[in-house]
């Protein structure tokens, strides 16, 4: 998963927003499709709209290095974002507000040490955005649920 | 040994697996309520920075002061750890 992450939208060689958004496109299918392309494979709630571009989104450069840092928790597709702000936002300090969204991401790949098999296993958890009061993006973030 | 990044992301826990990424509960790594509850408290003012954009420079100097200091006191009741500072605020590795 960290590697088809950091190949998909951080790749570190200064790839735009929108080039990544693009991928995303590509690479997602909507209404919960689980997609295995790329080693990355995510999803929303079902029932959830993937658009097909967050490129009139404005982001906060400390998106990109959180992704960076630690795509684990903060990289998923951007052609999530409008999906996710879509959703009521909950407001908070200084006009400040915070969108989530139910959803998967991919968690570990299990070897069965009998079979050798080796099986995917999924996260559930919750897809966060935080917008501060100038409307520009600079949060992105997933929450496993316990 | 247990590698560790102290971060006060608001959404995190305060402490991320340096090696495997995402974050770590306090209660899986054994803490004491002490240090628990220096996190937390920790982590709410952290919160509160970030909705104000970090706009005020002296409390972030302190903030990530204080995530340093955290960074000691995990070193000290988790002997077998090599623990580092990611300040928030900066989105950096600060040398602990």
């Amino acid at each position: 998963m960290l590697a088809g992450a950091l190949k998909d939208g951080y790749d570190g060689e200064g790839a735009g927003f929108a080039k990544s958004v693009a991928d995303d496109a590509l690479t997602f299918l909507p209404l919960g499709t689980v997609v295995g392309a790329a080693g990355k494979a995510v999803r929303l709630a079902r029932g959830a709209k993937v658009t097909k571009g967050a490129a009139d989104l404005k982001y906060a450069p400390r998106v990109r290095a959180r992704g960076v840092e630690d795509p684990k928790s903060h990289n998923f597709p951007y052609s999530f974002d409008k999906d996710i702000l879509s959703t009521k936002p909950i407001p908070k300090k200084n006009g400040y507000n915070i969108y989530q969204k139910e959803g998967t991401m991919t968690g570990k790949v299990v070897t069965d040490p009998k079979t050798g098999v080796r099986t995917q296993q999924y996260k559930e958890g919750v897809f966060e955005i935080g917008v501060n009061k100038d409307g520009v993006i600079d949060h992105r973030f997933f929450r496993p649920n316990d | 040994m247990k590698y560790l990044t102290v971060d006060g992301m608001f959404s995190g826990t305060g402490i991320r697996d340096s090696i495997e990424g995402g974050y770590i509960k306090p209660d899986e790594l054994g803490l004491s309520a002490e240090l628990k509850q220096r996190i937390s408290s920790w982590l709410n003012r952290y919160e509160d920075e970030h909705y104000a954009q970090y706009e005020d420079r002296s409390i972030v100097s302190k903030l990530d002061a204080e995530g340093i200091e955290i960074c000691q006191l995990l070193k000290l009741e988790i002997p077998d750890s090599k623990v580092e500072y990611y300040s928030a605020a900066e989105t950096k590795k600060i040398i602990a």
